[in-house]
Formats: structure tokens, C-alpha cells, sequence
């Protein structure tokens, strides 16, 4: 890497996650003898760090910058003269602008390395390469205009003045994404924003929003402004902490991490942030205090970034590679690997459903090769199991990739069928859907952006109380008492097509149209394997975790030597 | 519904896992931190219109324990309205179910820092109130023994198997009890919070609500 580096002007090294660019920006600077001035640059990096990182580039004083996606977009840099894409592109289109960033001009060609992370990434790549070859691009039909989004235009529409709602309905329907936007769903919207649009009428006295005697509706509460305008946005990135070095060690900002990332942090835990490796100090006023380490690996690092689902069109010429007789396009290793699966297994065909049931360290382990994106096999993960859950098959948990859906258990799965009908999925997944967490994240997103939870507040009171009770509280509310509410009903929209992509689900029902091939091995199949070193892994919710409990609990009474209950 | 058993200045308590405490001696229920009408507070402060459903949610759950346990004498511990015009708006269905609970048994409405000066429909007011080796009151003194107290919210995390379970949670040592908050719309304050690990004995011990009432030494860092 460092050679393609110094042979070059400016080099873009491209990750798809932001902790697959820290490791790997951190392990560039320990092999970085020459000393080449190299930067990195992701979402997760203090502000100030990431224009640093942008003007020196500008000026043409770095010779490669690491980065995620944050770079996809937007800057237009002439002397970058090599892209260097690490790990699968996922997507054609995405790979197509990637490679554009290098020789950024119209009439120049572009020059770009793809450098696949395993054996299977390989084969996407060269898919991937075949798809831009023949111009096949992918890309999913855009959705029509979000209703947080529009909830959120009413409440900064309000902050300005007092409008008059036709003439808003009018201008926001010239909008393209808009354009079918029902009046009646735009009324619904507006009655949000005004008391909330609940079932019960709470809010008629305190509205946020009043019909004035003229026609125009106006905040009732000026003061409410403030709040409303600082909470504008419509990016989500799940909840975000501040990590910054401890005071006495500067307490310089160093950037962000999710907010789970940071309560499963032990004191002396350390992680990779900006390329260099943090010790864990504690949690103050909700900011990570670390200071640095000297230690050469970090423990973790696992925070922040999308993962991206391969797309469909990507899958679909996947498929149909492992469907050749031979592989001489392929590195030997990869073409090694997929012979070794048709020996020992069979390899996943396009009209039919490959399922391998093999037992591992004591558990049973069924893995099905779907090939529908990450999102959908996780999806499916979370159907399969809850009927597993239901028809007494104790499922213990379930890791998906783009390409399958791994499950262990302690019975070895026999009969596949019944937990594949679709029709038991689909009915399933309005049941499932109601009590999820993936249903819990979108409805977080929706209630931001629709102006319902408050992620900040001017002057919050630093008393150590969390500000606000979670908003999975609001959520099993609202599904309890309110379920036909506006914003369940922008979430369940906004999960079937973001998180849990239940179409793709359906794609591959009707492509497989019951055709499913359940093996039974005596082993690990050379597929399967990558999968038991994914992370990721979904415990189920179960029975098992109070009994997990019941014993953690009872162990550390012990350990203290508190009488046991 | 179940508990987990202790013992307080040689009264036998229960923790249940409702999040309510119970004194079986005295047939007396106690929860603390109800902030009824916390959503209608934040509408007329101008904030976000928060689903209006907790003070209903709150009082049906306050009916299963009460129900369960059918106790002679009922205590809430302060914070049981999100402040004055929560209590004087709280609508005639809300009204109507906390008659039916007053019905037939005492009830003692304590004093809370959202709640000064006694709010609340029936029952009685008072700061703070005495019974045979138990003192209970909002906010916990640390100079006092034999304490039942709330206001703390506060609420355990366990890592187990790289799993994370935060649950809110009663802590008890040899002198005292806090209760976590019973209201529907009530966040929590890990019991790490130097507010909570000074004011409680190194050997304390969290019980964890939930499905079950579950002990674990309080963690403190």
C-alpha cells in the first residue's frame, strides 16, 4: 500500500466503516517508515481534526488520506491521482464514484485499486468489476418524501413566522419527492406538530402550535423557538458521545462514538481514535475521558460507521459466478475456497435456498445462504429465531453478512421448511416488528428528526440524571396506547425499507419459490466458517437472559460474600 | 409477581420486581417517584408534545401491585406529580382510578422536591412519616438509619457475556433503602453517581427490577 502510495501524487484510501479505517490507518502509520505525511478522515472526528485534514489536503501537503464514506461526496480534490477502495464496494454505483475521485476531471481517465478484505470480498470485486464493465448500475428506486422530514419543515416553517398552511402544502409538493404528497397526510403532519396528533386529546390547551383568528398558524410559545431551531437535522447516527483526553492531559477533543459503544467501556479498555490508541478513564457529564496508551494493539475497536448491504443487483451476479464451471479470472486462494465448498457442501444456486446444519463446539449451527444484503439476512435472523423462540427450539442467537444468516442452538435443525413460508415470515413480522429493537432505532430517528425528542436543550442541567428517559420508553407507549399513531406509522414505513428491508426478503422467497436444500454436514463448511469469526452477533432476548442473569448475579454475591437470596 | 426478601431495622421488606416496596408485617406498599403528568408539564413549558399516556400507564401499573398485594396503607414517596398544575389537571378518568385505590385504606401522599407543600387528591400530606423502626421520607439524609427513601432514580447495569442490561433498581445496605422511580417517564441515574455510592455502605446491594427481582452487590465505579 505504502508503494502504490509513494508512486502517486494523492492517494484515497476508502474504507466502508470507520473503525475498519482507524485499524487500518493505525497499522499504515507503524509501517510508515518514509514518514509520508498521511491523514485520516471520517464522521466520527472532531470537527476541527477533519478541516485540518481537508485544507492540508487542499494545499497539497498530504500524499494519502484514509477515509469512509465522509469523502465520497462533495470535495473536489484535482491532484488525487489514485483510489485506493479497501474491502468490498457493496455497491456498484458507490464504487463508480469512489473510483471518480481520482483525476477528478471530465475528459481524464480515473485510476483506482480495489483490495478485497477475504476470500469472498474477492469475488464481489471482480462482480463488482463486471457490473461497472458492462454498465450495469445499481440503485434502489427512491422512496417518496420522508414525513419526519416534513414534520420537522412545519416546526422550522413555524419558527420563522406565522405561514398560512396552503401556501406551505403548495410549496412543499414542488418539492419531487413530495410531489404525491396527500393533503390529508400533510394535515396529519401539521396536527403533529400542534399537539402531537395523539389519540387522546392532551395538548388542546398546550398546543406547540396555534390557528390564529387570520388563518395562519404561529408557535404558541415564542420561546419554543430556540429549542426547535436547535435541534434541526436530519442526520441520524445513533447517539453520540464526545470523547476527549483527560484535562490534566490536555483535554483536547478528539471526536465521537456511539453512545452504546461508550456504556459497554470498562475503566483501562482501550480503542482506536484518529490513529492513535486512547486508555478508557471514565464518563463525565456524558463526555469519554481517555488518556493515551503506549500498548501497540487496542483491546477494541468497534464503533461507529454504516454498514452498507450488498445491493441487489451486486447478489445477483455473485450468484451466478459461483455457478461456473471454473474461475480463472479468480487468485488461486479464492478459487481454492470455492472448490473446497463444492466438494464438501454444494454452492449457493440462484432459483433455490442452500441451508447447511453442522455441528461446532458443542452447538448446533444452521447457516442460510440467502444472499439478500446484511440488512435482510438480519432481518430473516430475527424472524427465524423468534419462531424458533415460539416452536420451543430455543435458538441462542444468530451473526448475518450480506451473503447469509448463521444460527446456533442446541438441537440440530431437521425440517427448514416451515420456518422459511413466507407467509408465516410476512405475519410474523408485523407481530415482530411491534417489540424490536431495529423498530426502536428507527422510531429514535423519526422522533428526532419530527421534532419529538430533543437532543439538546439550551442550558441542560448537568446533575448526572440522564436529561431524558429513553426514547424506548415513548415508543412502547405510543404501541401500547396509541398504536395507530403518526410516528409508528413513519417508523414501520421507514424500517421496511431502511433496516429491515423486508422486500429483499421477499425477492428471495420468490426467487427460491420453496426450493430449499438442507444439508447436513459433519463439519464447518468452508462458506460457514468466516461467519463464526463475524461480529455482530444478536443474542436472543429470551428465557435465556433472565436465567444468564439469575446466574450472574448469584456468582458476584458469592465473589462479595453477600448472603445469596 | 415476585421479590426479593431483606431485612431493615428488623423489618422484614420485599423489593418486588415491579419496582414497589412491600412491608407484609405492616400490609403496607410504598413506590416512589410516580411524576404524574410529566408530559403535560414539558407541553405547557413549550417542549415537545411527549405521548400523554404515562400518568394512565403509571396508575395501571400501580393497580397490578396494588391489586396483588392488597395492602392496608399505601405510601408514595415524593415526586408523585410532575409539579402543581400536573396535579390540579389530572384528568377525571386519572382522578376516578386513584379514588378507587384510596378506597378502603390509607394513603400518604410525601412531600417531593417536584411536589412541596402536598399535592394529590385524598389521602394525607406530610413531609416526611415514622412507623415502628422505619423512617420514610423523599430525599435520603445520610445521618439516618432505618431510611425508605426515593427521589435517586436509580437504576443498575450489568455486563454479562458481552451483554449490557440496565434495569432500574432498588438500593439497600444495612441503613437504608432508595427506591427507583415508578413513573412511566422516568430516566435513571447509574448507581456509579458519587450522589449514590457515598450515601451508600461499600456492601450495599442493588436489586434489579424486571421480569424477576434480582440482588447483585451494587456497583460503585
Amino acid at each position: 500500500m505504502l508503494d502504490a502510495v509513494r508512486a502517486h501524487k494523492t492517494t484515497l484510501i476508502f474504507h466502508n466503516t470507520r473503525a475498519q479505517a482507524e485499524i487500518f490507518f493505525h497499522n499504515l502509520w507503524l509501517a510508515n517508515e518514509d514518514a509520508l505525511p498521511i491523514g485520516i478522515h471520517h464522521g466520527s472526528l472532531d470537527r476541527v481534526q477533519r478541516e485540518r485534514v481537508e485544507a492540508a489536503m487542499q494545499d497539497g501537503a498530504l500524499r494519502a488520506v484514509v477515509c469512509t464514506g465522509s469523502l465520497d461526496l462533495g470535495l473536489d480534490w484535482g491532484d488525487v491521482d489514485l483510489v485506493i477502495q479497501i474491502g468490498a464496494p457493496k455497491n456498484v454505483k458507490r464504487l463508480v464514484q469512489r473510483i471518480g475521485r481520482a483525476n477528478h476531471r471530465y475528459n481524464a481517465p480515473s485510476k483506482a485499486r480495489l483490495v478485497p478484505a477475504n476470500r469472498f470480498e474477492v469475488i464481489e470485486c471482480r462482480a463488482a468489476l463486471d457490473a461497472v464493465r458492462a454498465r450495469d448500475l445499481d440503485g434502489e428506486p427512491r422512496g417518496p418524501g420522508p414525513l419526519d422530514v416534513l414534520c420537522q419543515h412545519i416546526l422550522i416553517t413555524a419558527c420563522s413566522g406565522p405561514f398560512d398552511p396552503d401556501a406551505l402544502f403548495l410549496e412543499v409538493i414542488r418539492a419531487g419527492p413530495y410531489a404525491d404528497l396527500a393533503r390529508a397526510t400533510f394535515d396529519d403532519c401539521l396536527e403533529f406538530c400542534a399537539t402531537g396528533g395523539y389519540a387522546l386529546r392532551a395538548y388542546d390547551k398546550w398546543r406547540r402550535l396555534m390557528l390564529r383568528p387570520d388563518g395562519l398558524w404561529q408557535l404558541r410559545d415564542p420561546r419554543s423557538a430556540a429549542l426547535i431551531r436547535m435541534n434541526i437535522g436530519t442526520i441520524q447516527d445513533a447517539d453520540l458521545v464526545k470523547v476527549r483526553m483527560r484535562r490534566n492531559r490536555g483535554g483536547k477533543p478528539l471526536g465521537e462514538v456511539e453512545e452504546a459503544f461508550a456504556a459497554s467501556l470498562s475503566p483501562g479498555d482501550t480503542f482506536l481514535i484518529g490513529g492513535q490508541i486512547v486508555r478508557y478513564e471514565g464518563l463525565r457529564e456524558m463526555v469519554v475521558e481517555v488518556s493515551p496508551d503506549a500498548a501497540r494493539k487496542p483491546r477494541l475497536a468497534v464503533f461507529g460507521g454504516t454498514k452498507f448491504a450488498t445491493s441487489s443487483q451486486l447478489s445477483q451476479r455473485i450468484l451466478a459466478m459461483l455457478q461456473q464451471e471454473s474461475w480463472p479470472d479468480l487468485p488461486d486462494y479464492s478459487r481454492d475456497w470455492l472448490a473446497l465448498q463444492r466438494d464438501l457442501s454444494r454452492l449457493p444456486e440462484p432459483g433455490r435456498l442452500l441451508i447447511e446444519s453442522f455441528r461446532h463446539e458443542g452447538r448446533e449451527h444452521a447457516c442460510i445462504y440467502g444472499f439478500a444484503g446484511r440488512n435482510a439476512q438480519q432481518t430473516l435472523g430475527l424472524l427465524i429465531t423468534k419462531r424458533m423462540e415460539e416452536l420451543g427450539l430455543d435458538p441462542l442467537g444468530f451473526v448475518a453478512t450480506d451473503y447469509a444468516t448463521l444460527i446456533w442452538r442446541l438441537e440440530p435443525l431437521t425440517d427448514a421448511g416451515p420456518l422459511l413460508d413466507i407467509d408465516a415470515l410476512r405475519e410474523g413480522l408485523d407481530h415482530w416488528l411491534t417489540g424490536n429493537a431495529v423498530m426502536k432505532r428507527t422510531f429514535r430517528g423519526a422522533a428526532t428528526i419530527a421534532g419529538l425528542i430533543t437532543r439538546n436543550t439550551p442550558g441542560t442541567r448537568k446533575n448526572g440524571r440522564q436529561a431524558t428517559m429513553s426514547s424506548d420508553i415513548l415508543y412502547d407507549t405510543l404501541v401500547k396506547y396509541d398504536p395507530d399513531h403518526l410516528l409508528l406509522r413513519i417508523t414501520r414505513a421507514e424500517a421496511m425499507r431502511g433496516l429491515v428491508d423486508f422486500a429483499r426478503i421477499e425477492e428471495m422467497a420468490a426467487r427460491i419459490a420453496g426450493r430449499i436444500d438442507l444439508l447436513r454436514l459433519d463439519r464447518v463448511s468452508p462458506f460457514a466458517a468466516p461467519l463464526l469469526l463475524e461480529v455482530g452477533k444478536v443474542p436472543i432476548k429470551g428465557a435465556a437472559e433472565e436465567r444468564l442473569l439469575g446466574e450472574e448475579t448469584a456468582r458476584l454475591l458469592a465473589e462479595a460474600g453477600l448472603a445469596a437470596p | 409477581m415476585n421479590g426479593h426478601h431483606f431485612t431493615l431495622g428488623g423489618a422484614d421488606l420485599v423489593a418486588l420486581n415491579s419496582g414497589a416496596l412491600y412491608w407484609p408485617a405492616q400490609s403496607l406498599l410504598c413506590v416512589s417517584d410516580l411524576h404524574l403528568g410529566k408530559s403535560g408539564r414539558r407541553g405547557r413549558l413549550g417542549e415537545a408534545t411527549l405521548p400523554p399516556y404515562e400518568t394512565r400507564d403509571t396508575l395501571i401499573r400501580l393497580t397490578d401491585v396494588i391489586e396483588a398485594t392488597s395492602p392496608r396503607a399505601v405510601i408514595c414517596l415524593g415526586d408523585s406529580f410532575d409539579d402543581a398544575v400536573a396535579a390540579d389537571e389530572l384528568a377525571e378518568t386519572d382522578l376516578s382510578t386513584l379514588a378507587t385505590l384510596q378506597a378502603g385504606r390509607r394513603w400518604l401522599w410525601i412531600e417531593g422536591n417536584h411536589d412541596p407543600g402536598g399535592l394529590g387528591p385524598g389521602g394525607s400530606h406530610v413531609a416526611a412519616y415514622e412507623l415502628g423502626p422505619l423512617r420514610f421520607c423523599h430525599v435520603a439524609c445520610p445521618d439516618h438509619t432505618g431510611e425508605i427513601s426515593g427521589h435517586y432514580h436509580p437504576k443498575a447495569t450489568l455486563r454479562v457475556k458481552g451483554r449490557h442490561i440496565s434495569r432500574p433498581a432498588f438500593l439497600v445496605d444495612k441503613s437504608r433503602v432508595i427506591l427507583p422511580a415508578f413513573g412511566t417517564y422516568t430516566g435513571g441515574l447509574r448507581t456509579t453517581n458519587p450522589a449514590l455510592s457515598q450515601l451508600m455502605a461499600p456492601d450495599a446491594v442493588a436489586i434489579m427490577t424486571g421480569a424477576v427481582a434480582v440482588a447483585m452487590p451494587m456497583q460503585r465505579r
